[in-house]
C-alpha cells in the first residue's frame, strides 16, 4: 500500500517536472516591477503568489512587496516579504519610494501588491511620472491588470491608462474567470463587458495583451493552508500545514498547466 | 471636440482603411511583423501568401512581388528605427530635467533630487492609442480568441445528427466487362 502510495507521488511529480516547470524567458537584463492593480477581491494576491512560486520554481528571484494595507496574505506566503511599517498614508507612499530606491539601486525584480482600490499607487504614478520615470532608468514598468466582469473594472482601467499615466508598454489585461458568479458562464460574463467597454480595445490596440485567469476551486485551501502552488499540486504541504487530497491536487495541478498557457503570450514579461 | 472636426476624422479613418498599400500597413503593424518574421533574414513565401490575403498591392495597386516586399520591409524598418530614435532623442534621459539639461545631485545618491518644479513633459510618455480601424479590428479579433479560448476545459454539447439522406458508399468498379 505504501509502495503503490509512494509509486504514485512520483509519477505525478515526474509528470509535474514535465509540465509546469516554465520555459526560460529570453535574455533580458532589464529588472522589473511588477504592478498589481484591479478593484477589491479580484485575485491580486492570487495571481502574485503563482508568479513568485513561478519565478522560483524557476530558480528566479522576486521581491514580494506587500502593501496590502488591509489583508497582508503576501507577507503570510513568503518570509522574504517587505511590508510598509504602518498602514498610514505617509508611511506607505515613502515604503513605495524606498522600494523604488532600492529597485533602481539593487535591479531585482519586484512585484508590488497594494490593496484593492487602493489610491496611493496611481497618485504616485501621477506625481512621480513614474512609468516615464523608470522606464528611462532602466526598468521595465508590467502593469497587471486583475479584472472582473464588472463595468467598474473597466473603469478602473481606463482611470489607470489615461489618468494616471499607467499605460504601460507592458500592460496584462487579466480576466479572473474567479469572480464570475456561480451559474453563469466565463465567456458570457465578460464578453459583456470586454466587448461592449472601447477602452480595453484601445488598449490591446496599443499593445496590451488580454490573458484570462480560469478559475482555481481550491484558493480557499491553499490559502488557509499557507500551501506555495508547486507543492499543493503534488501532495505535498510545509511543516504544520495539511496537504491536499489527491482531487484538488489535480485540480492545482490542471490550473497550473492551464495558467503556464494562457500567460504563454505574456512570458516575457513575467518575473 | 466639434460636431465637425469628429466627421473629418471620421472621414480620415475610412479613407486610412480603404488604403492598401503594403508600405502603411507595414508601419501600422510593425512590431508585430517583426515579431512574426523576425528581423534576420526573412523567408518572403508565407508572408507573401498572407499579404495577398489581407488584400495587399504596392504603391501602385498591382500585385506584390517578394522583390517589391523584402525592399518595402527594409525600408519600413529603417524608417521606423529613425522615428523611434528621434523620439528617443527628444526625451529626457535619466536624471536629465530637459534633453541635455541635467540634475545636480548633492551627493551621489541613486534618485536624483528635484530642486525646482519639473517641466511640462516634453514626449509622450507611451506609445499613443493606436485609433486606426484596422488596429481595432485586429484588437477585437484578439479579444474574441481570449473570450473564446475561456470554455476550453467545458464539455462540448453533443453534434446534431444530419437528417440529410447519405450516399451511398461507392463500391470499386468491377474488373469484369458487362458487355462480355
Amino acid at each position: 500500500m505504501t509502495k503503490a502510495k509512494t509509486a504514485t507521488r512520483i509519477d505525478t511529480a515526474t509528470r509535474l517536472d514535465e509540465t509546469l516547470i516554465p520555459p526560460q524567458p529570453t535574455v533580458d537584463v532589464r529588472p522589473k516591477l511588477i504592478l498589481l492593480l484591479g478593484r477589491g477581491s479580484r485575485g491580486k494576491t492570487l495571481l502574485a503568489r503563482w508568479l513568485i512560486d513561478r519565478a522560483a520554481n524557476a530558480g528566479r528571484t522576486v521581491v514580494p512587496a506587500d502593501g496590502d494595507r488591509t489583508n497582508r496574505t503576501l507577507a503570510r506566503f513568503f518570509s522574504g516579504a517587505v511590508s510598509p511599517p504602518s498602514a498610514d498614508d505617509a508611511d506607505v507612499r515613502s515604503w513605495v519610494a524606498g522600494l523604488v530606491e532600492a529597485l533602481l539601486a539593487g535591479g531585482h525584480d519586484t512585484l508590488l501588491d497594494l490593496g484593492g482600490g487602493d489610491l496611493i499607487l496611481k497618485g504616485l504614478a501621477r506625481e512621480m511620472d513614474l512609468l516615464a520615470w523608470l522606464t528611462s532608468a532602466g526598468i521595465d514598468v508590467v502593469v497587471v491588470h486583475l479584472l472582473g466582469p464588472s463595468i467598474d473594472d473597466a473603469v478602473y482601467v481606463q482611470d489607470a491608462e489615461a489618468e494616471c499615466q499607467l499605460a504601460s508598454p507592458a500592460t496584462i489585461l487579466v480576466l479572473n474567470e474567479g469572480t464570475v458568479p456561480p451559474g453563469r458562464s466565463a465567456h458570457a460574463a465578460f464578453s459583456e463587458t470586454v466587448q461592449t467597454q472601447p477602452v480595453f480595445a484601445a488598449a490591446v490596440s496599443r499593445g496590451a495583451r488580454l490573458v484570462s485567469m480560469p478559475r482555481l476551486e481550491p484558493a480557499p485551501e491553499l490559502e488557509e493552508g499557507g500551501l506555495p502552488f508547486f507543492l499543493a499540486a503534488q501532495g505535498l504541504a510545509p511543516d504544520g500545514s495539511r496537504p491536499l487530497g489527491p482531487w484538488k491536487a489535480q485540480q492545482v495541478t490542471l490550473w497550473l498547466r492551464r495558467m503556464e498557457a494562457n500567460f504563454a503570450s505574456v512570458a516575457e514579461w513575467l518575473p | 471636440m466639434p460636431r465637425q472636426d469628429k466627421g473629418i476624422a471620421a472621414a480620415f479613418a475610412r479613407a486610412r482603411a480603404g488604403d492598401r498599400r503594403l508600405a502603411p500597413w507595414m508601419v501600422r503593424h510593425h512590431d508585430e511583423l517583426v515579431r512574426e518574421i523576425g528581423t534576420a533574414r526573412v523567408e518572403w513565401a508565407a508572408p507573401l501568401a498572407a499579404f495577398t490575403d489581407l488584400g495587399l498591392t504596392d504603391e501602385h495597386g498591382q500585385p506584390l512581388t517578394r522583390d517589391t516586399a523584402s525592399r518595402t520591409w527594409r525600408r519600413v524598418r529603417e524608417a521606423v528605427a529613425a522615428a523611434r530614435q528621434a523620439e528617443a532623442a527628444a526625451r529626457p534621459a535619466f536624471g536629465e530635467l530637459v534633453p541635455g539639461v541635467r540634475l545636480v545631485t548633492p551627493a551621489p545618491a541613486p534618485m536624483p533630487v528635484r530642486a525646482a518644479p519639473p517641466p511640462a513633459p516634453v514626449a509622450p510618455a507611451v506609445a499613443p492609442i493606436a485609433g486606426t480601424p484596422a488596429g481595432a479590428e485586429e484588437a477585437t479579433e484578439r479579444i474574441r480568441a481570449v473570450l473564446a479560448g475561456m470554455g476550453a476545459s467545458r464539455v462540448p454539447l453533443p453534434s446534431q445528427p444530419s437528417r440529410q439522406p447519405q450516399p451511398a458508399p461507392r463500391r470499386p468498379a468491377s474488373d469484369r466487362d458487362p458487355t462480355s
